[in-house]
């Protein structure tokens, strides 16, 4: 009893937080919005957990919640990876344009880059 | 075309001082160089300025891929007719790229590819042999692109070759990422001989083998995340 009504309002929190951020991966999203809604109510019957475990092929419950969460952490790192990335080219377009708007064009206008070759 | 030829050399050097003014300065005769020093701590950004070339600092190594492209949009931004992408640490010939950019014009292509298996290679290893070979298997069965070498810094575009392209790679998987991009923009292209000198300055700056691994992963998270 004591242990349900903690869980329970841990998963309450994790929905609402779950539930007001913004994701980058809005599969991510919906998956933690459904394992904390699904532990919410298996929490208070954990036998239909296990009917679920079976008929899935999964011996128990537990086994059940450890394989989900695994999926889970799976789909996290793959977001976090994708968020990287993003960071990651906005950071050198800034360092980009920092260094065009910067540039020292070479002191002798022999090297400026206009007609070296051949005048038009 | 009447516009006047306008040859930009493209740099991408990152601790690059022990030969960046010798290269820039092999250069300048033949055209306008940008280099782009890629956060380096050494004395890159002054060895290169004082060699003559266009200087652009980027305040965070942000690799090589990003410098490339960084010194193109410069180039094109200044009027370049032709832009070449040139190693910092004087693996390539000068002579190689002046041919190549003859070529350029002479068969109206966007872009000419230096090749060393076409070409000749001094001093490389057989285990690189191997891995840039891998890389051209790789190439074809991902572009569909027959190509001879796909790792090769020495490349030569048109201007509309060079506009065609957008870097999005930072790091080393950018080699690939240019040729996805002139399979899929279906840009002219030829592949020309090349002579790459590897010295022990230019292999100890080089890629690691091992590096292959985090450039086939750039890759793939590169596809995952379009």
């Amino acid at each position: 009893m004591i242990f349900s009504l903690l869980a329970s309002a841990i998963l309450i929190v994790a929905f609402s937080a779950t539930l007001l951020r913004r994701f980058d991966l809005p599969i991510l999203k919906l998956a933690l919005l459904g394992a904390s809604l699904a532990g919410l109510y298996f929490v208070w019957n954990p036998e239909h957990l296990t009917w679920l475990a079976h008929m899935v092929g999964v011996g128990r419950g537990a086994d059940l919640v450890a394989y989900g969460s695994s999926l889970l952490f799976f789909l996290t790192v793959v977001a976090i990876a994708a968020r990287r990335r993003d960071a990651d080219q906005q950071l050198t377009r800034l360092v980009r344009e920092i260094a065009v708007l910067h540039a020292r064009p070479p002191a002798d206008r022999r090297w400026s880059g206009r007609d070296t070759d051949e005048k038009p | 075309m009447t516009a006047p030829r306008a040859v930009w050399f493209v740099i991408a050097a990152m601790n690059e001082g022990a030969m960046i003014g010798e290269v820039v300065a092999s250069l300048t005769p033949h055209g306008a160089v940008v280099v782009v020093d890629d956060g380096s701590h050494d004395e890159t950004s002054e060895f290169a300025s004082a060699a003559g070339a266009h200087l652009l600092r980027h305040l965070l190594n942000r690799g090589q891929g990003a410098a490339l492209q960084t010194g193109i949009q410069y180039a094109l931004r200044n009027g370049a007719s032709h832009v070449v992408t040139f190693d910092a640490d004087g693996q390539h010939r000068v002579e190689d790229a002046l041919a190549m950019v003859a070529r350029c014009d002479e068969a109206g292509l966007d872009a000419v590819l230096g090749s060393r298996f076409l070409g000749a290679t001094v001093g490389m290893g057989w285990r690189k042999g191997l891995v840039l070979r891998a890389a051209v298997i790789f190439t074809r069965l991902t572009t569909g692109l027959r190509l001879t070498d796909t790792h090769n810094g020495l490349r030569v575009f048109s201007r509309a070759g060079a506009q065609a392209l957008e870097i999005r790679q930072d790091r080393m998987a950018h080699a690939s990422e240019i040729l996805a991009q002139i399979a899929r923009r279906g840009l002219r292209y030829e592949e020309a001989p090349v002579t790459i000198i590897y010295t022990e300055y230019s292999i100890a700056k080089g890629q690691r083998l091992s590096n292959a691994v985090r450039i086939l992963e750039d890759l793939v998270m590169g596809r995952l995340a379009r």
